[in-house]
């Protein structure tokens, strides 16, 4: 179980720290196109934060029972066919991106059903940037982000459901409050003396370039949060009974 | 069995970039994951030698007279739960007797997460040199990490007690390095990740020692 | 088929400046933003685009006439997907630096605006030929496009260029000019607004020259 400290960390990580459009770039298409308006981007943070989260949580599922490298189904299934003598070496990671890209379409095809049903204004709204939430990169990068830290990673670090799905959700959050921030200045953009060859793109670029600036002031926090949640870092002396080794084959 | 006639051509494109992509996966995945090691291992007779700045040639020239075996120490951390560290163990070939053991471990830096080697003396008494393998400090302050002048400061450093981190110039017989220059969270940071590190191996050094030479009394 | 539409020719010088991916579509945003800390990641991305765009086009070309119309999105993800992983492993394989650098931003390739638009506005609609020359036209476009956010940043924030120092050396006392908020994500955003303001003023202004020459 990982503690809520953890989580926390996880959580402020993904939304504030390494806030995914203004420190990682990723979801800037839509950042771009979507934040002329505060409800619209509003609407649009809500849809992302929706679809990352299933996406995320269905990949988490599929990357941890399937494709990586020892999963236990793709295990089961190769041992019908043959004998497998290191688990380790049933590895599907190599169908990953085709496998989360599938996951990420449908999650988009799901959310446009349930919009459509439950808030039809916003569906018709958004117009045709649905389904090309698709395309948004943040979500494909959560999706990686999860399996970095699952393939190949030991079981102690390995995340969990739990951890993946925290991480995916902030970063919707994250999304969110960038767009509505930058759809908030936008506004005022509007009455605003831009020059003519900055209008648009370009003068959105740059109040970017000046958000994540701002955002740059959070670097660092989590450490101190580290601290807050562990307490201060004493030298406790390891015991040395509890410690144990073991021998690391290569995988020749 | 409509979307059956009209998806034939998903199914085939699916099967037949799935072969290529296997194809991919057995003739490259092995070179992969061989990158991943040697880049930790060039990193080895530097690190024990106490000398970051070991050209890649003189590196491959030592690995070849080095019998490297990696082992997984997992230690139980206080407050529950448990860290495991890659640990090499280095010995000479030929005649033998232990090189020193090199331990990777990470930790929190002050962007992301920071990646080194230490390299501690055979008794575990001494520090003989620290590598950073990977880091995404500030570009021209914290990632001066990597670089020779910081690295080298932790050459025969006192194992046996933390090392410390100081602004100034540590005073001749003090076990310290002195932090980077608008990069103190940086400097703490990777001196935090080897005395945890340094820590654990001292602590498993039996263990180790025992897995150690049932692994070479199996057989090379 | 018919084979209407722009030949091979046409496809590749437009998509050098005319429809340059990044400055006049805008697409492909987030690879522009991300890995145009230093020139030797941007080439290493180019080149990577090259090799998707390419591919991916001319399997897509080869088989147009088979598409299904609500199925063709799903196959050109299917197709981009499987290219992006090789790219992907032989990076990983031959070039393990350039790989760890560029980390999750190779895989955004298969979401990058630039393919998917590519194989629906050319490649499903003409021969291969045609597709192919597209595909290296928007790659070299593509290409210039992030050589001149990398050049800037890259000399204004390192003082160097593809690794070449040139000035403000680590150690001298140049080191402190170094605009090193250029190499971080805000200077990305800034010099990309920039660039692209220039990039329309400069389209503007020599359109305006043609009409001008026009009238006269």
């Amino acid at each position: 179980m990982d503690t809520i400290g953890s989580l926390v960390l996880v959580a402020i990580g993904a939304a504030l720290i390494n806030n995914y459009v203004l420190h990682y770039f990723v979801g800037i298409c839509p950042f771009l196109g979507v934040s002329r308006r505060v409800d619209t981007a509003f609407g649009m943070g809500c849809a992302v934060t929706f679809v990352i989260s299933i996406a995320a949580a269905l990949s988490w599922m599929f990357t941890y029972f399937i494709l990586q490298p020892g999963a236990p189904l793709a295990v089961a299934a190769a041992k019908l066919f043959m004998t497998v003598e290191n688990p380790r070496s049933v590895d599907l990671s190599v169908l990953s991106y085709i496998v989360y890209i599938f996951v990420i379409a449908s999650s988009v095809q799901f959310v446009e059903m349930y919009l459509r049903r439950f808030f039809p204004s916003l569906y018709k709204a958004l117009g045709v940037f649905l389904p090309l939430i698709t395309t948004n990169c943040a979500i494909l990068f959560a999706c990686l982000y999860i399996m970095k830290n699952v393939v190949g990673v030991g079981p102690a670090e390995q995340w969990g459901l739990v951890k993946s799905l925290v991480l995916a959700f902030f970063a919707g959050i994250g999304f969110t409050i960038a767009i509505v921030i930058m759809a908030g200045i936008r506004e005022e953009l509007d009455h605003a003396d831009v020059p003519e060859p900055l209008k648009g793109p370009g003068i959105t670029l740059i109040v970017a370039g000046i958000l994540a600036l701002a955002f740059l002031g959070f670097t660092g926090m989590d450490r101190k949060l580290e601290t807050v949640f562990k307490g201060e870092q004493t030298q406790t002396t390891i015991q040395a009974d509890n410690v144990s080794v073991e021998l690391m084959k290569d995988k020749k | 069995m409509k979307y059956l006639k009209q998806a034939w051509l998903v199914l085939l494109l699916a099967i037949a970039f799935g072969a290529a992509l296997a194809g991919v996966q057995v003739t490259w995945g092995p070179k992969i994951d061989a990158n991943r090691e040697q880049k930790a291992r060039m990193q080895i007779p530097g690190i024990l030698a106490g000398r970051p700045d070991l050209s890649a040639a003189e590196a491959a020239d030592a690995l070849e007279n080095l019998l490297i075996r990696k082992l997984k120490l997992s230690v139980a951390t206080p407050g529950g739960g448990e860290t495991t560290y890659e640990v090499y163990a280095v010995s000479r070939k030929g005649a033998g007797g232990e090189a020193g053991w090199v331990v990777k471990a990470k930790g929190s830096g002050y962007a992301d997460v920071i990646q080194l080697l230490v390299g501690l003396s055979p008794d575990g008494r001494k520090i003989t040199g620290m590598a950073v393998l990977a880091n995404n400090e500030t570009p021209g302050l914290g990632n001066k990490i990597a670089n020779a002048p910081f690295e080298e400061q932790f050459a025969g450093l006192n194992a046996e007690t933390p090392v410390t981190v100081t602004k100034e110039k540590p005073p001749a017989g003090a076990n310290g390095v002195q932090a980077i220059s608008g990069a103190t969270i940086s400097s703490e940071a990777v001196s935090e990740i080897v005395n945890k590190a340094v820590e654990a191996v001292r602590a498993g050094l039996p263990a180790l020692r025992k897995q150690l030479s049932e692994v070479n009394a199996d057989g090379e | 088929m018919a084979n209407d539409g722009p030949t091979p020719l046409e496809r590749f010088l437009r998509g050098i400046i005319p429809e340059n991916p990044v400055y006049r579509q805008l697409l492909g945003m987030c690879p522009t933003l991300a890995i145009t800390g230093t020139m030797a990641q941007a080439m290493t991305m180019s080149g990577a685009v090259l090799f998707v765009l390419l591919c991916a086009n001319v399997i897509i070309s080869l088989i147009r006439g088979l598409l299904k119309p609500h199925l063709r999105i799903l196959v050109f993800t299917l197709t981009i997907a499987t290219f992006v992983t090789i790219a992907d492993k032989f990076l990983a394989a031959f070039l393990p630096d350039m790989s760890e650098k560029l980390g999750p931003y190779i895989p955004l390739i298969i979401v990058n605006c630039i393919i998917i638009c590519r194989c629906e506005v050319c490649a499903s609609k003409q021969k291969a030929a045609a597709a192919a020359a597209d595909a290296v036209g928007q790659s070299i476009g593509f290409g210039l496009a992030l050589a001149s956010i990398a050049t800037v940043r890259e000399l204004l924030g390192f003082g160097s260029w593809f690794g070449v120092q040139l000035f403000w050396a680590e150690g001298t006392a140049g080191e402190q000019y170094r605009w090193s908020i250029l190499s971080q994500p805000p200077g990305a955003f800034i010099t990309l607004g920039l660039l692209l303001g220039a990039a329309l003023w400069i389209g503007r202004a020599l359109e305006n020259r043609k009409k001008g020459l026009v009238k006269a």
